[in-house]
């Protein structure tokens, strides 16, 4: 959990840096959230990733999603152009999934090279389960031109 | 409001006194105007659907509950509701909300529990489907027993399917402003707060406290952006006239 909560701070922190001064938005996410179990889920707001999060989702995440029910939102970080992150944590009894997805468009090469340096974007998703939660991410579209993205995210 | 018409034979004047009898966010004054409608005379012979009726009574409850719980009270409430209709505990007693039958010999009553029911089990359709967030709020939300468990569990599905697919459309309408301009645009983020305006006051307190205050500077932003868009390009746009003026002046 540290080490992604890390990964996902670090992404951050590195694009900021990239793009320091910058005050645009990143590209947004589109969050689909989809409650395959027979009861419901509920999302739950625990750490500074999962606060940043709620800060810059909407419309806001719903407390609970129906039984074979599903949310979707939109989440955009202020930080910088250059990457965008979420985190989301759903439980089902004593069931949990924390979701993850981030893009960070990276500098690669050098001034010295020809061309100077480029940006690649990368786009990365995580589902972390507990308690015998399964729990699937999955990025289903990824736009070249804006670098905005879609991701689902699935728990039973 | 149509599947009130649905579920029996309601004549137009039972339409008109359930489209004028539910509480909304302007609760009190609705409720009134329906107490008239009743008690003209010729309520006598005014048929009032057994639905409507029960949802009148809901409505005065709900007022109650809502005029004497805090926002953090109606949220605790919607989050044990909602772990009362589709939890572990729902589950574990289904024989018996499967079973349970209204207390009422009205056969309207009684088809629409049945329905619900089977609503539940995956037969047939949601007998409140099509109506409003308020009508459905009453329902799901009620706990005085005037409504089966399984009634309250498919009013509450079917304005969770109503969220949902406001949601898509709206989550749809960002991306197509970001993907035109680069921004969500301050007429999208309008009608996010317009929708959470709109919500019963117990699905309202479920969002985040402060998250009008936050939509409304997301519009102020928006705004001053676009207005400062529409500014630079009427600057290039006059630039290129005076251009345009100055060479033709010139030849």
């Amino acid at each position: 959990m540290k080490i992604k909560q890390t990964m996902l701070s670090a992404a951050l922190a590195a694009a900021t840096m990239c793009a320091a001064g910058a005050a645009f938005a990143g590209p947004p996410v589109t969050v689909t959230f989809k409650n395959l179990s027979t009861q419901e889920a509920t999302y739950k707001v625990v750490t500074n990733n999962e606060v940043s999060t709620n800060t810059n989702a909407s419309p806001k995440p719903k407390t609970t999603v129906q039984p074979q029910g599903a949310d979707t939102y939109v989440v955009q970080n202020i930080i910088s152009p250059d990457a965008n992150a979420a985190t989301v944590r759903y439980t089902i009894g004593s069931k949990t999934c924390v979701f993850g997805t981030t893009f960070v468009n990276q500098i690669s090469g050098g001034a010295l090279l020809p061309g100077g340096p480029t940006k690649i974007p990368k786009w990365n998703k995580t589902a972390t389960a507990s308690g015998g939660a399964v729990c699937t991410a999955t990025i289903k579209s990824q736009n070249l031109s804006n670098y905005s993205w879609t991701v689902e995210f699935t728990m039973k | 409001m149509n599947s009130i018409n649905q579920l029996g034979t309601t004549t137009p004047q039972q339409t008109q006194v359930s489209e004028r009898s539910f509480v909304n966010k302007t609760g009190e004054t609705t409720y009134s105007q329906t107490s008239e409608i009743i008690n003209t005379p010729n309520s006598a012979t005014m048929q009032v659907s057994s639905l409507s009726r029960l949802l009148n009574d809901a409505a005065v409850r709900a007022e109650t509950r809502d005029a004497i719980t805090n926002r953090d009270g109606l949220a605790a409430i919607a989050q044990s509701t909602a772990h009362e209709l589709y939890g572990e505990s729902y589950t574990r007693n289904k024989a018996i909300h499967d079973a349970e039958v209204p207390n009422s010999d009205d056969s309207q009553r009684l088809a629409q529990a049945k329905q619900a029911t089977a609503f539940t089990n995956g037969q047939g359709s949601n007998p409140f489907k099509g109506m409003s967030r308020d009508q459905l709020a009453l329902i799901a939300y009620d706990d005085s027993g005037a409504f089966t468990v399984n009634e309250r569990r498919a009013a509450l599905s079917e304005a969770d399917d109503q969220e949902y697919q406001w949601r898509v459309k709206v989550v749809a309408k960002m991306m197509d402003d970001y993907n035109r301009t680069g921004k969500i645009s301050a007429e999208t983020h309008q009608e996010v707060l317009d929708h959470y305006k709109s919500l019963p006051a117990i699905e309202e307190s479920q969002l985040p406290k402060g998250y009008d205050m936050q939509l409304q500077g997301w519009i102020q932003e928006a705004k001053s952006t676009e207005s400062s868009q529409h500014k630079d390009e009427l600057e290039s746009l006059l630039e290129q006239l005076t251009k345009r003026l100055t060479n033709n002046q010139k030849s």
